[in-house]
């Protein structure tokens, strides 16, 4: 069972708010670098639910939202559309952390993902420091 | 590894006053209780096995269940306050083992969509995440 506790996303938000503090030419070129990793990590959060026997169906329902300008996504499943009505996402929290009788908590935890895209950031991220 | 769950459970059990079941809940458990697995694990005979001089670590989740998310989260939170006199770190008292427990995070507050006949009220879920370190007596954990 993997220790799912390696990657800290905290410390990368307070690196993405420092570079908002940097030269335009590289501030430019952070929400690319955001949005390629929460599309990596959508495919994965897909890919692992699809897999699921009994949760493949919710699947669809998992998107990401890029917020602050860019320089933050926010990757899981939509449970609710703008006015409040369920969507594909419902039951996602049985499909990751299972109900209140043992049930479901078979897919795999979605930290997993994000320790995955983890090292590609970081590359990415260092690059960008590279050319301050 | 089961020897490190059911002191656990018998840990909350005991701290709570509530009951603690591993990994499934029966049908005789009522509206308020704790669930403990290992993150992943859906059945009793899926917990895997292991020498009992191996090391183990990994994550475990602990979900209280509650007629109300209030009372999920509340619930929830006195088991950190048992497990985690502290702070972030606890221990488990096993024959033969040294078991740490780390708070790791907590995952989600939520209400199943399961109606519960008797009362047609829909059980609230509120789930932590843990890390449980168990290591043999008189040998050192290098993680």
């Amino acid at each position: 069972m993997a220790d799912s506790a390696s990657f800290d996303a905290h410390e990368l938000r307070q690196f993405a708010a420092d570079l908002t503090r940097a030269p335009q030419r590289v501030v430019d070129k952070v929400p690319p670098v955001v949005k390629r990793g929460a599309t990596q990590v959508k495919a994965q959060l897909r890919a692992e639910m699809g897999a699921s026997p009994s949760f493949g169906v919710l699947a669809r329902g998992i998107t990401y939202d890029i917020l602050d300008g860019g320089f933050t996504a926010e990757i899981g499943p939509v449970k609710a559309d703008r006015h409040g009505k369920s969507v594909i996402g419902v039951g996602a929290n049985i499909a990751y952390f299972g109900g209140a009788h043992g049930g479901g908590g078979t897919v795999p935890d979605p930290q997993g993902a994000l320790d995955a895209e983890a090292p590609r950031m970081e590359r990415a991220i260092a690059d960008l420091i590279g050319e301050l | 590894m089961r020897a490190e769950f059911e002191a656990l459970c018998a840990a909350i059990e005991t701290g709570t006053g509530r009951a603690a079941h591993l990994v499934t809940a029966p049908p005789s458990a009522g509206t308020c209780y704790y669930l403990v697995s290992p993150a992943g694990a859906t059945r009793g005979e899926d917990l895997p096995l292991s020498d009992v001089s191996s090391v183990w670590d990994g994550l475990v989740r602990i979900k209280a269940v509650s007629p109300s998310p209030a009372g999920a989260m509340a619930d929830l939170a006195e088991v950190r306050a048992v497990l985690f006199p502290g702070g972030v770190v606890g221990y488990l008292d096993v024959e033969g083992r040294a078991v740490t427990l780390v708070f790791v995070r907590h995952e989600a507050d939520y209400t199943e969509a399961v109606t519960v006949v008797t009362t047609n009220t829909p059980l609230a879920l509120s789930v932590d995440s843990i890390r449980m370190v168990s290591v043999p007596d008189g040998t050192e954990d290098e993680s």
